[in-house]
C-alpha cells in the first residue's frame, strides 16, 4: 500500500483529484472567491500529505509534469493577448504607463510595510520581488542576495491574497471594466491573479496576462539596480 | 495531431526564449520571452498559426490554477521555517497586495477610463 502511495502516478493523480474537487466546490459555491480552486485544492493536497506516508519531495517528483507545464502555459498567454489586440491598441500608451506605475507602487508598498514592521536588509531583498511571477522573482532574489525560496513563497501568498480579495476590491471601487480588472490582477497578483482573471472572463484574462508580462519585464529591469543601490 | 503540434510549438518557443535569455544574460525568464515570440509570430502568421495551437493553448490557460498546485503546496509545507517573521510576511503579502490593487485600480480607472459593461 505504502509503495502504491509513494509511486509518482499516485502523486500526479492526487493533484488532479484535488483540482477536480476544488473546481466542483467553486462551481457549487457559485464562484465564491473564498473557495478559490487553487486554495481548496492546495489545502486538500497539504492535508493528504500530512495523513499519508508521502513527503513533499516525492509528491513534487510525481508532479514535475504539472509544474513544468507552467512554461508552455506562460507562452500560451500570447494567444488570448493576440485575440484581444484590437482592444489593447487604443490604450497602449496609458496602459504601459499605468503598468509601470502600478508595478512600482506595488513593490514600494511591500517594501514600506515590511520596513516599517522592522524587516532587515536580507528579508527585504526576499520580499521585494513579490509582485512579479515566480520565475522572475527567484532570479531577482538570487541576483541581489535575497532568499529565492522566500521570494517564491511571497509571490504565491501575494497571488492568492490578490485573487481572494479581487472581487471585494473591485466591488468597493466600483470597477466594472474587465480590462481594468485584468490589468490590476496581472500587476499585483501575477500568475495566480491571471488564473483568477481567466475565471472572470477571457478579456480580463488577456489583460492580466499582458500586465503580468510587462510588469515582469519592467521590474526585472529596474528592481535589481534599485536594491543594489539602496541595500548594497 | 493538433495537440501534439501545439504543445511542440509552445515548448519550442519556451526553449527559444530560454536560449535568448541565457545567451544575452537577461533576467527575463525564457517562457516570458517565449510569450513575446509567440505574439510576434501570431501577428505575422495570423490564423495559419492560431488554428493549430489554439486548442492546447486554451486548455493550458484555462487550467492555470492546476499548474500552480505543486508549488503552492510547497510554500505551505515549508512555511514553518519562516515562523519567526510570519506576521510581517503575512502582512506584506495580504495588506501590501490589497493596498496595491486599490491603488492600481484607481490609477487605471483614471488613466484608461472605464468602458460601459456590455448589457446582458
Amino acid at each position: 500500500m505504502t509503495e502504491l502511495i509513494q509511486s509518482p502516478i499516485f502523486a500526479f493523480a492526487l493533484t488532479l483529484a484535488a483540482y477536480g474537487v476544488g473546481m466542483s466546490c467553486y462551481q457549487l459555491a457559485r464562484c465564491s472567491p473564498l473557495l478559490l480552486p487553487l486554495v481548496v485544492s492546495s489545502a486538500l493536497v497539504t492535508g493528504a500529505l500530512y495523513v499519508l506516508p508521502l513527503n513533499y519531495t516525492s509528491y513534487f517528483a510525481g508532479n514535475q509534469i504539472v509544474h513544468q507545464a507552467l512554461g508552455p502555459a506562460t507562452v500560451a498567454l500570447a494567444v488570448p493577448l493576440y485575440k484581444q489586440l484590437s482592444r489593447i491598441k487604443p490604450i497602449v500608451l496609458p496602459g504601459l504607463i499605468s503598468i509601470a506605475t502600478g508595478a512600482t507602487l506595488a513593490t514600494a508598498l511591500a517594501l514600506v510595510i515590511a520596513w516599517s514592521l522592522g524587516a532587515d536588509a536580507t528579508l527585504l531583498k526576499g520580499i521585494a520581488p513579490k509582485t512579479v511571477t515566480t520565475a522572475i522573482a527567484t532570479q531577482i532574489a538570487q541576483l541581489t542576495g535575497g532568499n529565492p525560496s522566500l521570494a517564491a513563497g511571497m509571490v504565491a501568498t501575494s497571488g492568492i491574497a490578490g485573487a481572494v480579495g479581487a472581487n471585494t476590491i473591485f466591488h468597493l471601487l466600483n470597477i466594472t471594466d474587465e480590462r481594468i480588472r485584468g490589468l490590476t490582477l496581472g500587476i499585483c497578483a501575477h500568475g495566480v491573479g491571471t488564473a483568477r482573471a481567466f475565471e472572470i472572463s477571457p478579456i480580463a484574462g488577456a489583460f492580466s496576462g499582458l500586465a503580468l508580462g510587462l510588469s515582469g519585464l519592467f521590474i526585472a529591469f529596474f528592481l535589481p539596480m534599485f536594491l543594489r543601490n539602496w541595500l548594497g | 495531431m493538433r495537440i501534439v503540434f501545439g504543445l511542440c510549438t509552445l515548448i519550442g518557443l519556451q526553449l527559444a526564449g530560454t536560449a535568448i535569455q541565457t545567451s544575452l544574460g537577461l533576467l527575463i525568464p525564457g517562457p516570458v520571452l517565449g510569450m513575446v515570440l509567440l505574439l510576434i509570430l501570431l501577428m505575422l502568421l495570423g490564423e495559419r498559426l492560431l488554428k493549430p495551437i489554439e486548442l492546447v493553448s486554451n486548455w493550458l490557460v484555462q487550467h492555470l490554477s492546476l499548474l500552480f498546485i505543486p508549488i503552492t503546496v510547497g510554500v505551505v509545507v515549508q512555511a514553518g521555517q519562516y515562523k519567526h517573521d510570519a506576521l510581517l510576511l503575512i502582512c506584506v503579502a495580504t495588506l501590501g497586495t490589497w493596498l496595491a490593487m486599490i491603488g492600481c485600480g484607481l490609477l487605471l480607472k483614471r488613466w484608461i477610463g472605464q468602458e460601459e459593461p456590455p448589457l446582458t
